[in-house]
C-alpha cells in the first residue's frame, strides 16, 4: 500500500526518500537517525491529526534561522506518501508531486500561508515565521485530501499514542470514532434508549422529584440522567471491557495491548490494513513480543511497518526486511532496503538464531569479528594499552564463534561494512579461509587476520612474548613455575583459555598481542 | 455501449430534464460527471436530480466547466506545462483585471507577456490562472497525458454530461474533441445555439462559437469515423412555454428551425389548469406598477442599466438561463424593443439577440414586454395590455 516516503526539513531529517516493501518493513538505524520522525511524518501525511503540534523545532535545524525572506524561499515541510501503484481512484493519482512522475499518493506540507504575505512584510523576523504558516494536504491529482476517503486502514502505534500509555480508553474512543464503522452512531442511540429508559425507571423519578423538591429554591427541574450532551461523553459513560473487568483493573496489560493489536487485523471493512509500530519492544517484554511477533507473522495480511533496535524483532520479521537508515553529515537520511540489495540470499541463519546480535552488525561502520571471548577479551586488552575508544567512532567487536563467521561474512558483504576477521588458523591455511568465505573472489571490505605460523592464540601469544616467558606465566598461572617452558605455557593457556585472558587483563604487566591482531585494528583504523 | 451524442434544445424543450431522465433510466448505478456553465443552472440540476431520485447520489457529481477542467486536466498534470508547478497549487480568478491580454477598441489584442512565457502568459501574482485562459492551459495538460486522462474520467464517470454546451468556445473546443475521440464511457451534449451568451475564452476562432454542434460534425467526426450523433429532433419541441411565446422566439431566428410547443398530454393538461392570463403582451410604461400588482411577474433586464425603472426585484436576460415563470415582465433596450414592436428585420448583434431570446422563453404562459413612450410601435406585432384583459 504504502511503496515510498519523501520527507523535507521535518525535525531530524533534512531529506529522506525511502522506500517500504510490500508486505513488512522494519526500520532499523542508530539513536536519532530518524526512524521515530518517519513514523510522526506518517502519522502527520496520512491521519490528519493534529495530534502533532507544528512550531519552529518541527523544522530541521538548518531552516531554524532565516537570512533570505522572500516568501518563495521561506523554509517548508514536506511530507509525500507514494502508495503502490495496484491503489485505484483517479484521485489519488496524478503528478502533482516532487517526483513529477504519475503515481497515486498524498502530499502533505506546512508552509508560508500566502494571505499573509501583508502582515510578514511587516515583520523583521529572522526565523521562521511559523505564525504565519499553515498545513495543507492534497492527493497527488491536486484534490484536497480526506482522511475518511484513505484507500486503507490505518492503526499507528507509537511512543505517543494513548495505546501503550495505559490510557485504553482513549484508544478505545478512537477506535469507535472511526467513521468507516457505525459504531458511533449505533452505540449512540443505544444510549440514548439507555437514557430514557433509565429517566422512566420509577426509582429515579422518585429521586429525581425529591431532588427537585430540595433545590426548591432553583425553580428549575433538577434531576439526575445519562449524560449524552457533551460530544465525547459515551467515552466516559462507556468503560472497556477485558473479560468482564475493567480494561485498567485487569491486569493483563501486555496481554490485551497483543490482544487487541491483533483484533485490529479481524475487521471486515474491505479495506486494506497498514500497521505501523513504533519500538515494540520499550512497551512489552520479550515473551509477549515474542507473542506479537509470531501472530504478526502468521495471522496480520496487512502491510507492517515498524522501527526497532531490537534484533529479535528484526531477527523475528526477517532480515531481507530491514530498511537500514544512516545520516549524512547535512542532515540527509540514507535509507537502504535489504530486499531489494540482497536479494535472494539464503538468510535462514538469521532468522533461526534470533539472538544473535545481527542488528550490532548492521548498524556498525566497522566491525572486528573474533572467534571467542579469549580473542575478545585479548583484543580489550589491545585497546586499553593502546588507548583506543573503537565504539566511539561506530566500530564494532564482536565474537561470533567459528560456524558463524560465514553467515557474518555474507551479510556483510552487502552492506559493504568494514569487516576485519580475526581468527584461529587452526589446522588450515590462509588460503583455505580466502577460498571458503571469498570463494576466491576478495572482497575489498573484508579481510582475514590470522597466524601463519600459529594454529592458535595461545602460542601466538606466547611467541609474542617469548622473551618475557616467565613474566607471562606469572601473570596467567597467578603463581610462579620456575621450570616454565614455551610448550608447557601454550599447554596450560590452551587448557584454560578465557581464564588466561581474563587474568591478563586483570595483571599489571604488559605483554605484547600478537601482530595480525595488531594488523587487524590498523586496518580497521584505516591507517 | 458507449453512446455519444449531441442533442440540439429549443428553449424550455428540458434539455436538463431529458439528461437527467437519461442517467436514470440507463445509469442506474454508473458514476456520472455533470458539467454545466452557471451556478444557476448547477443548482437546476441538482433540483432536478433531487426530483428524480429523491437525493443526489454521491456518485453523480455536478460541477462547473473550470472545475471540471481543473480537477481532471490541471491539477494532475501541471508539472508537465511547467515543472515548478509540481509543488505549487493554482486557482481560478475571474477578476479582469488579472486578464494578461487585452483588446483595443479597433479590435487588436495585446499580451502583458513576453512570446513563449508561460508562466506571464497563463499566471498572474499568487499563481492564478484568468478565466480566459483556463482552456488553453488545460489543453497544454493534456499533451502527453492523453490516455491518462481518458482513463482517469473513465474510473471517476461512465457517462459525461454538459449542459449548456452551446456556451464551449475556443480552446474548449479542442477538449471537447479529446473527450469525444478518445474518452471510451457515454458522452451528453445538450445545447441550445440560440441561447449563447457567455463565453469561457474571449479569443480564438468565431467560427464555431456557440456552435458546438457544427464542431463535432466537422472537426470531430472524420469522413472515416463518426465519433458523435447530432440529435436534432428529440428536444425540439417546448414544454415550458405557450405557443405565442414559442412564435415570438422563434421569429427572432428566421433561419433555423423554429421551436414548437410540445403538445404532448402532459404538457396540454398542466396548461388548461394555469387558470391566469395567457400569451404575450406589449405592457406601456405607465401600466407596469398594475401588471406587477396583477401577475406578479419576475422581472427580467437586458443590463441593470434599465433597472431605475423596473418595480421589485429584477435579474438579467443572462443570469435568468436556466430559471422560468409563469409570468415574466422583460424589459427590452431600446434596440431590442425596435426589433420586437417595430420590424423583425432589424439586425441585433448575436449575443444581444441571443439574451432577449433566453429572457423570452422564460415564461410559461404569460409575457409582458415593457415599451417605453418614445418607441415606434406596430399594432400588429404585440397587442397591447390593457388593465381590462385579465
Amino acid at each position: 500500500m504504502l511503496k515510498r516516503i519523501i520527507i523535507k526539513n521535518f525535525k531530524g531529517i533534512k531529506s529522506l526518500d525511502m522506500e517500504f516493501n510490500d508486505i513488512r518493513t522494519i526500520l532499523v538505524g542508530n539513536n536519532g537517525v530518524g526512524k521515530s520522525t518517519i513514523i510522526e511524518a506518517l502519522r502527520l501525511a496520512l491521519s490528519g491529526e493534529n495530534s502533532v503540534e507544528l512550531t519552529l523545532f518541527s523544522f530541521h535545524k538548518s531552516c531554524w534561522s532565516v537570512t533570505d525572506r522572500a516568501i518563495s524561499n521561506l523554509p517548508k515541510i514536506e511530507i509525500e506518501v507514494y502508495f503502490s501503484d495496484i491503489v485505484k481512484g483517479p484521485d489519488f493519482r496524478g503528478k502533482s508531486n516532487l517526483l513529477i512522475e504519475e503515481h497515486p499518493g498524498i502530499r502533505f506540507t506546512y508552509e508560508f500561508d500566502e494571505a499573509y504575505e501583508d502582515l510578514y512584510s511587516h515583520t523583521t523576523h529572522d526565523y521562521v515565521p511559523c505564525e504565519y504558516y499553515h498545513t495543507t494536504r492534497f492527493w497527488f491529482s491536486g484534490q484536497p485530501a480526506k482522511t475518511k476517503l484513505l484507500p486503507f486502514k490505518l492503526f499507528i502505534i507509537d511512543s505517543a499514542n494513548t495505546f501503550f500509555n495505559s490510557r485504553p480508553r482513549q484508544f478505545m474512543s478512537r477506535l469507535l470514532e472511526d467513521d468507516t464503522d457505525d459504531f458511533r452512531p449505533k452505540l449512540l442511540s443505544c444510549l440514548a434508549g439507555m437514557r430514557d429508559s433509565f429517566e422512566k425507571n420509577d426509582k429515579v423519578k422518585c429521586i429525581n422529584e425529591e431532588l427537585s423538591q430540595r433545590a426548591g429554591k432553583i425553580k428549575k427541574e433538577l434531576g439526575v440522567s445519562i449524560d449524552l450532551v457533551s460530544k465525547n461523553s459515551y467515552s466516559s459513560v462507556l468503560s472497556p471491557m477485558v473479560d468482564g473487568i475493567p480494561f485498567e483493573f485487569a491486569g493483563l496489560g501486555e496481554q490485551c495491548i497483543v490482544k487487541t493489536l491483533l483484533s485490529l487485523g479481524d475487521d471486515d471493512s474491505g479495506k486494506p490494513r497498514i500497521l505501523i509500530v513504533e519500538e515494540p519492544e520499550t512497551h512489552l517484554s520479550h515473551t509477549m513480543m515474542y507473542n506479537l511477533m509470531k501472530l504478526l507473522e502468521e495471522k496480520v495480511q496487512s502491510q507492517i511497518i515498524i522501527s526497532t533496535h531490537s534484533s529479535f524483532v528484526a531477527n523475528r520479521m526477517e532480515l531481507d526486511n530491514l530498511v537500514v537508515l544512516s545520516k549524512g553529515e547535512d542532515g540527509t537520511v540514507y535509507s537502504k532496503n535489504l530486499q531489494k540489495d540482497l536479494k535472494d540470499k539464503e538468510y535462514n541463519f538469521f532468522f533461526k538464531a534470533t539472538d544473535f546480535a545481527t542488528l550490532r552488525l548492521i548498524l556498525c561502520k566497522a566491525v572486528i569479528l573474533v572467534e571467542g571471548p579469549t580473542d575478545e577479551i585479548v583484543c580489550n586488552y589491545y585497546m586499553k594499552q593502546t588507548n583506543r575508544d573503537m565504539y566511539h567512532n561506530g566500530i564494532e567487536l564482536m565474537a561470533v564463534g567459528g560456524v558463524s563467521f560465514g553467515h557474518f561474512v555474507e551479510l556483510s558483504k552487502d552492506l559493504k561494512i568494514k569487516v576485519a576477521i580475526v581468527r584461529d588458523r587452526d589446522d588450515k591455511s590462509r588460503d583455505y579461509y580466502e577460498k571458503l568465505y571469498f570463494a576466491n573472489s576478495p572482497v575489498e571490505n573484508i579481510r582475514i587476520f590470522l597466524d601463519d605460523n600459529n594454529r592458535t592464540i595461545e602460542p601466538s601469544f606466547v611467541a609474542a612474548n617469548k622473551d618475557k616467558l616467565h613474566d607471562l606465566s606469572s601473570t596467567v598461572r597467578k603463581k610462579r613455575n620456575s621450570n616454565e617452558t614455551t610448550d608447557t605455557l601454550i599447554d596450560f593457556m590452551s587448557n584454560n583459555k578465557t581464564e588466561w585472558a581474563y587474568r591478563l587483563i586483570q595483571g599489571s604487566k604488559q605483554f605484547e598481542v600478537p601482530q595480525y591482531i595488531k594488523d587487524a585494528f590498523e586496518w580497521i583504523d584505516g591507517k | 455501449m458507449a453512446n455519444k451524442r449531441c442533442l440540439i434544445a429549443a428553449a424550455g424543450s428540458g434539455k436538463t430534464t431529458y439528461l437527467v431522465n437519461e442517467i436514470w433510466e440507463h445509469f442506474q448505478n454508473a458514476p456520472v460527471i455533470f458539467v454545466t456553465f452557471t451556478t444557476t443552472n448547477q443548482l437546476t440540476i441538482c433540483e432536478k436530480i433531487r426530483k428524480r431520485f429523491g437525493f443526489i447520489p454521491t456518485r453523480i457529481k455536478i460541477m462547473g466547466w473550470y472545475q471540471f477542467l481543473f480537477r481532471y486536466f490541471i491539477l494532475p498534470y501541471k508539472a508537465d506545462v511547467l515543472q515548478e508547478l509540481n509543488t505549487i497549487h493554482v486557482s481560478l480568478t475571474f477578476d479582469s483585471d488579472y486578464s494578461r491580454t487585452y483588446q483595443t477598441k479597433s479590435g487588436s489584442t495585446f499580451s502583458k507577456y513576453k512570446h513563449n512565457d508561460i508562466k506571464g502568459k497563463f499566471f498572474t501574482s499568487g499563481w492564478r490562472i484568468h478565466k480566459d485562459l483556463v482552456a488553453e492551459f488545460a489543453f497544454l495538460c493534456t499533451r502527453g497525458n492523453e490516455d491518462s486522462i481518458v482513463r482517469r474520467l473513465y474510473e471517476s464517470a461512465d457517462i459525461l454530461c454538459f449542459d449548456e454546451s452551446q456556451d464551449f468556445s475556443g480552446s474548449d473546443h479542442e477538449i471537447i474533441k479529446l473527450i469525444t475521440r478518445l474518452y471510451p464511457g457515454s458522452v451528453l451534449f445538450a445545447t441550445d445555439p440560440r441561447q449563447h451568451i457567455y463565453s469561457t475564452t474571449k479569443f480564438g476562432g468565431k467560427k464555431y462559437e456557440g456552435k458546438i454542434d457544427l464542431y463535432l460534425s466537422e472537426k470531430v467526426n472524420t469522413r472515416t469515423k463518426k465519433y458523435v450523433d447530432i440529435d436534432s429532433r428529440s428536444l425540439s419541441r417546448s414544454h415550458r412555454c405557450i405557443e405565442s411565446i414559442c412564435e415570438l422566439a422563434s421569429s427572432l431566428f428566421q433561419d433555423l428551425p423554429s421551436t414548437e410547443t410540445c403538445t404532448c398530454l402532459e404538457c396540454m393538461e398542466r396548461r388548461d389548469k394555469y387558470v391566469g392570463l395567457k400569451g404575450v403582451f406589449a405592457v406601456a410604461e405607465d401600466d407596469i406598477e398594475l401588471f406587477t400588482d396583477k401577475f406578479k411577474p419576475m422581472n427580467l433586464v437586458f443590463n441593470r442599466a434599465e433597472k431605475s425603472i423596473v418595480i421589485g426585484k429584477c435579474m438579467t436576460m443572462g443570469d435568468s438561463k436556466g430559471t422560468e415563470s409563469d409570468v415574466i415582465l422583460l424589459y427590452p433596450t431600446d434596440e431590442q424593443s425596435k426589433l420586437l414592436f417595430n420590424s423583425r428585420n432589424t439586425t441585433l448583434a448575436e449575443i444581444t439577440r441571443n439574451k432577449l431570446y433566453v429572457g423570452i422563453t422564460r415564461a410559461r404562459y404569460l409575457l409582458g414586454i415593457v415599451f417605453k413612450k418614445k418607441h415606434k410601435f406596430s399594432n400588429n406585432l404585440i397587442p397591447i395590455w390593457e388593465n381590462s384583459i385579465s
